[in-house]
């Protein structure tokens, strides 16, 4: 069964829309690339994916099941902004994920902010942003859960921390589950991807995976994305 | 997950609330002193410091509910439909058990904003008069309660009520920033025009209930029952009062939530 399944899916807001008409599948033990323009729908779909916005015709499945609180406990979202309270310290945080995710591995997460050399005594507002970005992230992938919805995980790092960024994702993800990875780095993700989906204007332009780019086109990734949505 | 979400929701407001109190308690303890040492007819700049002691006594008790209720409609906002909303909406819970906890706990500081209010008065006032009051006060309302046991019954009906009034206070609020908070931009103007659009609708709905209720004559129904009675009546007519209103902002605020949601 497909961990992510969009059927007509379709979202407006007011007279603008988002996504049209969407069908997609997304397989269980995938690393996808979610690519797609500035405005294509990539952020909305994720928040569909997560409950947060309600579909104007169609349905999305996550697991066979339509968004609610079943969904949300096995979906592990790193939104695109901060979302981690700023008045938190770290141990707040790691007690905040661990009573309310099942899957959360307390132990995982302190390893990984202590090899990042992450302060545990400090608090988010007093962390930079890049470190509040990082602890986002390690929390987020400090569960074992069934899909992983990344959205632009690497978008306000330096290309060190993306690096380490991309290891943790590879190195913590369970290898059953799905990890869908929204960004416009491509060149940067493409070694780790499976999959791409390219969407343009809330529809599907391609779903491919990569070695059949590579092999079909004699392209890379990002070449083609170039290509696809020439300007 | 509804004791979960309560201790966290705890956690993020007891930081603020808890110095305040703390504040408010000390500055209360200062007038208390600060009086005595007026009536004693101090040094001039002795007097001064303990004017503006009274003053910041007089302040800080007033601001306190308004404090809880600042804090309550910003931590809403903040943690539901801001930044944060990312987290708090995603988690494995429903919509229903975010909304509670977020009105249990805010019903809680006013609650104890009310009891470090009159705890602050208490301080200020204290002496062996008060005290020798006090115990003739709840001994008074122990022999009340137990010779008349309906009193009993509507003290608990007052504090239900007053728990439904701050209930259905906090979801007007919350309410008019779920519908405010639906649109795409001047989300905060949306959500004032929204609270007096909605209260104004209650306004003129109950205004013209009591004036249905005004021309029933109840003279007859009330003069052969005691005062007990009639107050028992009175709070049962407010508590549902609060229940309908409170259900009304509840729908309001629950499918906003659900299906308008609109995070940045």
């Amino acid at each position: 069964m497909a961990i992510l399944e969009c059927k007509s899916l379709s979202k407006n807001y007011g007279r603008v829309t988002a996504l049209n008409d969407l069908n997609l599948s997304i397989e269980p033990g995938r690393i996808v690339g979610l690519l797609g323009p500035n405005g294509s729908g990539k952020t909305t779909l994720i928040k569909l994916a997560n409950g947060l916005l309600v579909p104007s015709s169609g349905e999305i499945l996550i697991d066979g099941e339509k968004p609610g609180a079943y969904t949300k406990s096995i979906i592990s979202y790193l939104p695109e902004r901060i979302a981690i309270p700023l008045w938190a310290s770290i141990p707040q945080l790691i007690s905040y994920y661990s009573d309310f995710y099942k899957d959360f591995d307390a132990q995982a997460a302190e390893n990984m902010l202590s090899n990042l050399n992450i302060d545990m005594k400090m608090r988010v507002k007093e962390m930079s942003k890049g470190t509040r970005e990082k602890v986002q992230l390690v929390l987020v992938m400090s569960r074992k859960a069934k899909l992983y919805l990344l959205d632009e995980p690497i978008g306000g790092v330096d290309p060190a921390t993306r690096d380490y960024i991309l290891s943790t994702i590879i190195g913590n993800y369970n290898p059953e589950a799905s990890v869908i990875i929204s960004t416009h780095l491509i060149s940067d993700v493409e070694s780790v991807l499976d999959e791409v989906v390219f969407i343009n204007g809330g529809q599907l332009v391609l779903k491919s995976s990569v070695d059949d780019i590579r092999e079909n086109n004699g392209k890379s990734v990002d070449a083609l994305f170039r290509e696809v949505f020439k300007c | 997950m509804l004791i979960k979400l309560l201790k966290h929701e705890l956690r993020a407001t007891s930081r603020i609330m808890l110095p305040v109190f703390a504040a408010v308690l000390g500055i209360s303890v200062l007038a208390h002193f600060s009086i005595q040492s007026m009536e004693s007819n101090q040094s001039g700049i002795v007097t001064i410091i303990s004017g503006v002691i009274i003053v910041l006594f007089a302040v800080g008790i007033m601001s306190l509910p308004i404090v809880a209720v600042v804090l309550s409609i910003n931590r809403f906002r903040a943690s539901v439909l801001g930044d944060e909303g990312y987290l708090t909406m995603t988690l494995p819970v429903s919509v229903h058990s975010v909304l509670w906890s977020k009105i249990l706990v805010s019903s809680l500081w006013l609650i104890l904003s009310g009891a470090v209010v009159f705890a602050s008065c208490y301080i200020l006032a204290f002496d062996s008069s008060v005290v020798h009051f006090t115990f003739e006060f709840f001994g008074e309302s122990f022999d009340l309660m137990k010779n008349y046991p309906g009193t009993t019954v509507t003290l608990i009906e007052l504090i239900a009520t007053i728990f439904l009034s701050l209930c259905a206070g906090t979801l007007s609020f919350y309410a008019a920033l779920a519908v405010g908070h639906g649109f795409p931009r001047h989300k905060m103007a949306y959500s004032v025009v929204v609270f007096f659009a909605v209260n104004s609708i209650l306004s003129v709905i109950s205004g013209i209930g009591m004036e249905f209720l005004d021309e029933v004559d109840f003279t007859r129904f009330f003069s052969s029952r005691g005062p007990i009675y009639i107050a028992n009546i009175f709070l049962l007519f407010f508590m549902l009062y609060f229940v309908v209103t409170g259900a009304i902002y509840y729908i309001i605020a629950v499918y906003n939530l659900k299906h308008r949601l609109n995070l940045e």
